[in-house]
This record gives C-alpha cells, structure tokens and sequence, in this order.
C-alpha cells in the first residue's frame, strides 16, 4: 500500500539567534508531501519557503535554526521521526553545545535520505555547479549514487532528456559550468538532481535569473520529467500563477507562517475563500503596505492583518484578536484550510 | 571594535576595549618624559653592580642590569624607539599605499596595468632580506631609515586592498547613481568607496603593520646588536644583551637541577623588554583581528 | 601554440630582467651611499658582472672568508637551497594545519581544548621567533638545528607572517565549505569533501605561492643565531668580509628565485583552475 505522506512536517518553528536577542523567522510552517504529487509553496521574499525546505534537508546555516516541530519521512519500509523539538531550549535557555550535537546526529541521520530519497535544486543553479568539475563528472557522481555506472551513454542520455539537443550533448559534457549559459545551467542542475533517481525534488525558484519564456519552458519541462519519471516534488516560487500548471497542492506563506493551503485550482480561484493575502498574490486587492514593515514573525497575532483589507473593515474587538491572536486553521474544505479570523463561523 | 561608526549596542565592550590601547599611549608619554621624570641620568657611565644592587628596589622598580643601568629605563627607552619606529613605518605605509592605491585602482588609466605590476613585484621581496641589504649598503644600524624602507616596501599590501575595493565599486550600480545625481567621482570614491566601504580594513592594515614594525624592528637589533644609544635603546639589543640569562632561566624552569648552579641575578633585565615586546605586539595583532571582524 | 611560446618567452624575460634590475638597483645603493664596501671593490663593473652571470653563471669568486680560488655559486646555491627548504617546510606545515585545523574546529566549534590551543599559537605568533625556538630548543633538549626540521617547526608556530597565512587560509578553507555549489553537494547527497578537495587544493597552492617570499623574511633570525647556513647567514659574511661582488650575486640569486617560482605558479594557476583556462 502506497503512503499517505512522503513528508510530513508540523508545526516548524525557526529563529536566528542575533546580538539583541532570538528573532523567529519561520513561526509554524507545515508540509505534507504525498507520493506523486508536486506541491508548490508560494510567498514573498521572506516569507520562510526556502528556510523551510532547509529545515527538511537538515541544512539550516545558522543558529540555532530549527526550535521547534516534528518532521517524519517515509521513504521505503517504515516511518522515520526525523527530528522533533530539541533539547536546547530546556527552560527557554539556548544550549549552544547540546544543540550543536543535535545537528551533527540530524546530518547523518539525514545522509541516508538525501540524494537517495530527497534531492534538491537550489535557486542559484550556476553557483550550485561545482566550478572545479566538468558537467559529465558531476553527473557521473549521481548516476554512481543511484548505484548506476559510470556511463557515459548514459550520461548523454539524462542531458538530452533534460532538454539539451542530441548535437550539443557531448559539448556540454565537456564544458565547465561557468562557460554555461544560465538556462544551461538550470538544466544541467536538473539533470544532475533527477539522474540521482532520488524519489522527491525539492526545487527552490528554479528559474531564478531566467527571462520570462524560458521561465515557463523550464516549469513545463521539468513538470514532464518528473510525471515521466513518477517523482513527487516540492515547489518554491514567489508567483502564484508560475504554480498553477505545475503543482496540484499549494502552500501560501506569510511572514513565516503557512496562511493557506489547498489544491492549487482553489488557491487560484476561490476568490472570497481566499486567505486574503492569497487574494492578493491572485491580484485581486491591491497591496497596501507600507515601508518599514516588521520584517520578522515577531507578531503574536496574524502577521498580515496591518495590510489586511478584511481587517480595516472590522471592529475594534475583532481588531485586537487579529493583533494579538494567531489565528488557527480554518477549514473550508477537507483538504482546503486558511488561517484567518474572518472565516470562523 | 567601531570606529568611527556603529553606534549600537555593545558600546560598553568597545570602551573596554580601548582600555589597553589607552594604556599604550599612557606609557608612550611616560617613556618620552622619562628623562625629565627619572633620578638616573641616562648619560652616567655603566658600572658593575654587585648582585644585591641590582635587585628591584624603591627607586629602580625593576631593578639593574649588568651594566647598572635602570632597567625600568631600558624598558621606556624600547617604548620610544618602537613607537617611533611603528609610527614612520605606518605612516609611510599608508602614504604609499594611498597613493599606490589610488592609482592602481583606476585600471583603465595609462600606466595603472604598469604599477601594477611594480607594486606586486615589491610585494614579492622578503622584506627582511631587503632590510638586510639596506642595513649593509648603509653600514650600520639606522632603525628610522629601515623601519621607513619597511613601510614602503609594505605599501602594496594595503593598495591591492585599495585598489579591489575601488575597482569592485565602481563597477557597483551606487557610483553611477551617484555619479549621475551630480556628485564628482573624487568624491564619491573617496568619500563612499574609501571611507564608508574600506575605512575598517584600511585601520585594521594600520595596526598590523604597527605591529609587525615594532616586532621587525625589534628583530633586527636583535640579530644587528642594533642601538641608538642612551635613552633610545631597542628591546631587540637588550634582549641580546641579555640571553644567556633568559637560556639559564628557561633551562632551569624545565630541569629542576641545574648543571651550572648558576641563576640570573636580576631575571627582570630580559622578562621586562620580552614582556613589553609581546604585549605590544600582541595588542595591535589583536587589534587589527578585530577591526577585521568587525568590518 | 603561440600564445604558449610567447608566455614562455615573457616569463624567460622576466627571470632575466627582474634578478638584474635588482642587482643594478643594490649596485646603484650601494655608489649613493657610498661607504667602505665601495672604496675596496675592485672587482669589475656592474655590467661585466652581469654579463659574467647571466653569460656563463660566474658569480665571481669568493670573499676572503673562504679559501682563496673558490666560486662563490656553490656556496649561493647552498644558502638558496637550506633557506628555500626551511621556508617551504614551514608553510607547509602550516598548510597541512590549517586543513586539519578547519576540519577539527568545524566539526567541534565548542571544544575547550580547541579554544585554549587557538589562544596559544595567537599568543605564540607575537613572540620574536628566537625566544620562541630557545623555549623549544630547551624544553625539549633537540639537536636542535643541525637539521632543517626543527626552524621549520619554530617558524611554524612562530612567525607573524605564518600565523597571518594560517588565519588567512583557514577563513578561505571555511568561506569554500560554505559555498553554494558545497551546501548543493550535501543536499544532493554528493560527497561533500571529494567536491571540495580541487579547490581547496588550487587555495593551498596559491597560497604557499604568494606567501613563500613573506616566510623567507622570518627565517633571519633562526640562520643568524643558530649558524644555519642559509642566505642571511652568507649575506651576513659577505658583509663582514666587504665582499659587494657575493652580496649582488646573493641578491640575483634570491630575485631569481623568487621571480621564477612566481613565474612557475602563474603557469600552474592557468592549469589548475578550469575558470583561467
């Protein structure tokens, strides 16, 4: 029997430790990943997406990171409890060593999934190549990790099906990634990713850099080869309509917090069932915020009610629970939810 | 360690830490008040103390070396003489460097590519070996001249820093913002891309080379047996003069019985001058790391 | 091919001119100043001596130090080769601690001991590296510095300049561990130090290169006390001897090397790195 989930992460809480003081970054974050299915997470820019698929690979690059949550995997027989809440915040106190222990079991522990089970593309493809090794060698390290041989048909083969055409694939082998274009590049990480047969992408704003046609041939292309080769994927972007063709689960965040979730054909159109930032990711309000916005989840409260529309419509009482309470899940369908006062009953 | 900048919190760790700096200067006064302050006369002839004389008393604090003289003096004296010597080879140091810097940065300019080249080939020369030379084309030990023909030979370090800074810069969208709102391109590169951008690296090459004077100094009138005579003595000479001393003291410390029955009367005569020259050098090697860190 | 040939003619040109502008700008210091080296020299111009050395490798024959008829290039080429093997030794020493050190550190940042030993060679490095190779010297009761080895380690823990490098290459080392293309390694599940060898490999080379001229300025103090019969030991027997003719062939000789072991590593750079390929 297939799983329910790939990847189930709950409740993810992450805060960087700085001279004044532990400032949250992602504040309850949560992902499920069913097999075969490509779920996109959309947000702006600081918003959390790329610290929370970090916080799925084990590879948080700052301290203390991850706080609090529960990530379990089910790749192969059995569920493994990745991580769950740590100990180093025992009475509120940041243990740096006891922390520091804890990464280093989390990154073996994460060793026998990464690359083998979960793979990932990062934003900046060219600066993800390694500038010593030719494009072929790199693969050959993922075919070797797929347990394949050094093949060099093989090899040819996963950069033709990654969208180079069959006179350029032996020059592109050949080539170090900086005489790469940049959708060279993308696809060169791609092939990289996809020939280590792991069995979940996690693509980070993969056109990152990319002008807006090849942004889409590159979403489309990629979508073909992970249906071809029945992967499940994660999905990063910061524009809801990249999404819409390419994912059937969506995540919206804000300010660290997962504001909506649902299938992407509800999150595009619902309309008035819309978080009412997920409206304006649709284009239907207008932005209001201003500058100098509180650009962390330091907000007990719902971090957008100061740009909400709903809430400047609401009284004063409604007002204040909107400020000071974080609004829990509101579910509008089974698999449709929102975090918004406005939609309790 | 701010300078100049970053009025925020921590302002009481900055305080703290210009305390040895602080310090530092204070005893530099004292050093080139010495003479006025001392009962010694720098100019007195050398004696022979007896062993008892040249302990530590009221008047000579850290006692006599072999030759009588106040070793407290010899100490102040190294001061003056390192602080000297630091303070021409940074100045010349940074002089050059600016100068060098500034012209190298502007690598579309004619003859920038040729300094270039001239800066790095100076960059290449074991400065000791050319301080060595000097010292022989001279004949004999000029701390000032060599301590300047340190700083110059120093000088390319801080304008390759210079020249990546203005070079990176200008090629930055801010200075053709800038130089498009009206400002003048001597302005903006000084004032934005040196100030602004590169004064913390700039400081910290500062205290470096400082640093690295005052212990190069040391080291050649050490190895030279190098002195300007009464009242600008080097500590590298008295710490010379004053090695036997420091082997026997070192060589009874780790071997409980001594082979000789020997022990240096007054160990003060080589600890006080090492000491200084560790401090010292320790302090603007600390300061330089910081200035680094924090820039 | 060309551009091959023409590379190898520049970089001949400059082992040629750099070593002999340097010889002519001591020469020229030396006539400024003038002094009593000058008044006795009798040897031949500065322009014959030149055509001697670059024309046949004649340096002219030794001072009076040495028993009269002898060449002085062998004993330059001694002075240049235990001089050259300390100062390599040293870095790298320094190198392979770096390495282990970043590696040791990264993977325990808390450790007490990895702390205090920190402290210890920032506290070491501001010693005069006399004092620092007596300590050892005496500490541990070595023969000390009939061999190479042991100014080696000296200038390893001692020497600003090397304390200076190994800061230096460690933040490097550090700075490539937490690259892009290194955190996409570890997240593909790709070995992450067989990535990361080539560049550090390419830092370490680069590194010794640029750092050897600063290193052989440390290694004064170990000749001159410790009688090691490097460069600054003959220099400083040329000059007791007033012998200008060593101390130019001296000075060609270390210039030499030294342009050509640049020279050498700009090549090698070219090879090495696939970005100025």
């Amino acid at each position: 029997m297939a799983p329910e989930f790939l990847i189930k992460l709950d409740d993810l809480c992450m805060a960087v430790m700085l001279p004044s003081g532990k400032k949250t970054l992602v504040k309850r974050s949560e992902l499920r990943l069913p097999p075969r299915t490509t779920v996109g997470i959309v947000g702006e820019s600081g918003s959390g997406k790329t610290l929370t698929v970090s916080a799925i690979m084990g590879l948080v690059p700052f301290l203390p990171g991850v706080i609090s949550g529960e990530l379990r995997l089910k790749y192969g027989d059995g569920e493994d409890n990745a991580w769950q809440d740590g100990p180093w915040l025992r009475d509120s106190k940041f243990r740096r060593r006891e922390y520091f222990s804890w990464q280093k079991k989390l990154n073996k522990r994460m060793k026998k999934y990464r690359g083998k089970s979960i793979s990932i593309i990062f934003q900046r493809a060219k600066s993800s190549l390694n500038p010593f090794l030719k494009i072929k060698d790199q693969i050959f390290e993922s075919l070797r990790m797929a347990g394949e041989t050094k093949d060099r048909a093989r090899m040819l083969e996963w950069l033709a099906n990654c969208g180079f055409g069959r006179s350029e694939v032996g020059q592109v082998a050949e080539q170090y990634p900086h005489q790469l274009s940049g959708g060279q590049a993308q696809r060169a990480v791609m092939a990289i990713t996809l020939s280590s047969q792991a069995e979940t992408v996690i693509a980070d704003e993969p056109t990152t850099g990319l002008d807006a046609k090849l942004q889409v041939e590159t979403l489309i292309f990629m979508k073909k080869l992970l249906d071809k080769y029945q992967k499940s994927a994660i999905i990063i972007s910061h524009h809801l309509q990249s999404l819409s063709k390419f994912t059937e689960i969506c995540y919206v965040m804000y300010k660290g917090l997962t504001v909506e979730m649902g299938p992407t054909s509800r999150i595009l159109s619902a309309g008035n069932e819309n978080h009412p930032y997920t409206r304006q990711l649709q284009g239907e309000i207008e932005y209001s915020g201003g500058v100098g916005q509180i650009l962390s989840a330091e907000i007990s409260g719902c971090p957008y009610y100061s740009n909400c529309e709903i809430y400047k419509k609401m009284g004063e009482q409604q007002k204040s629970r909107c400020r000071d309470q974080e609004p829990p899940r509101i579910y509008i369908e089974s698999d449709h939810y929102v975090r918004c006062w406005a939609f309790e009953k | 360690m701010a300078i100049f900048g970053d009025r925020k919190s921590g302002t009481r760790n900055r305080a703290l830490s210009l305390i040895p700096l602080i310090m530092y200067l204070f005893v530099i006064a004292v050093s080139f008040l010495w003479p006025l302050l001392s009962l010694q006369d720098s100019n007195t002839p050398y004696s022979l103390p007896r062993p008892e004389e040249k302990k530590p008393s009221l008047i000579h604090p850290l006692g006599l070396d072999d030759l009588g003289r106040d070793v407290l003096g010899n100490v102040l004296s190294g001061f003056k003489t390192s602080f000297v010597s630091g303070i021409l080879a940074t100045f010349l140091f940074l002089l050059a460097g600016l100068g060098l810097g500034l012209f190298v940065g502007f690598e579309e300019r004619a003859g920038a590519g040729i300094m270039a080249t001239i800066a790095n080939s100076l960059n290449s020369i074991p400065k000791f070996f050319a301080l060595f030379v000097a010292f022989i084309v001279i004949d004999r030990y000029e701390p000032f001249v060599l301590m300047a023909l340190l700083g110059l030979l120093c000088a390319p370090r801080l304008a390759e820093i210079l020249r990546f800074k203005i070079s990176h810069y200008r090629k930055a969208d801010f200075y053709d913002a800038a130089i498009a709102l009206g400002l003048s391109p001597v302005k903006v590169v000084g004032k934005h891309i040196i100030w602004y951008n590169t004064r913390k690296s700039i400081f910290s090459e500062l205290a470096y080379m400082f640093g690295y004077a005052i212990l190069s100094e040391a080291t050649l009138s050490f190895i030279l047996h190098g002195s300007m005579g009464p009242g600008w003595q080097s500590w590298g000479d008295i710490i010379n003069q004053e090695l036997s001393g420091f082997s026997i003291l070192i060589f009874n410390l780790f071997n409980r019985a001594s082979s000789s029955g020997t022990s240096p009367d007054n160990p003060l005569e080589f600890l006080a001058p090492l000491v200084a020259l560790v401090a010292t050098v320790m302090l603007f090697t600390i300061l330089s790391r910081r200035l680094v860190e924090e820039a | 091919m060309t551009v091959i040939l023409k590379k190898s003619v520049l970089i001949l040109l400059k082992i040629i001119i750099v070593p002999s502008l340097a010889a002519v700008a001591v020469w020229t210091a030396f006539h400024i100043v003038g002094g009593e080296m000058v008044r006795v020299y009798q040897g031949p111009s500065i322009w014959a001596w030149l055509g001697g050395v670059l024309g046949r490798f004649d340096f002219g024959m030794a001072g009076e130090w040495m028993t009269s008829g002898q060449k002085a290039a062998p004993y330059l080429w001694q002075g240049i080769r235990n001089t050259g093997l300390i100062a390599l030794t040293a870095i790298s020493l320094a190198s392979l601690f770096s390495i282990a050190w970043t590696y040791l550190v990264w993977n325990n940042p808390y450790n007490a001991g990895i702390r205090v030993v920190s402290g210890l060679l920032r506290f070491f490095s501001s010693w005069p590296i006399l004092i620092g190779a007596i300590f050892v010297a005496v500490i541990i009761k070595a023969p000390a510095f009939t061999t190479l080895i042991m100014p080696a380690i000296i200038l390893a823990i001692c020497d600003n300049n090397l304390n200076d490098f190994r800061d230096n290459l460690m933040d490097e080392i550090k700075e490539v561990m937490q690259s892009d293309y290194a955190i996409a390694a570890l997240g593909q599940g790709r070995s992450f130090f067989r990535n990361l060898v080539p560049e550090i490999f390419w830092k370490v080379i680069s590194f010794i290169a640029s750092r050897l001229p600063a290193v052989v300025s440390g290694i004064i103090v170990l000749e001159l006390y410790f009688n090691i019969n490097g460069i600054y030991q003959y220099l400083m027997m040329f000059y007791r001897a007033r012998d200008l003719n060593a101390i130019l062939g001296i000075t060609f000789l270390v210039s030499f090397c030294l342009t050509a072991w640049s020279s050498i590593f700009a090549v090698v750079y070219s090879i090495i790195d696939p970005r100025q390929r």
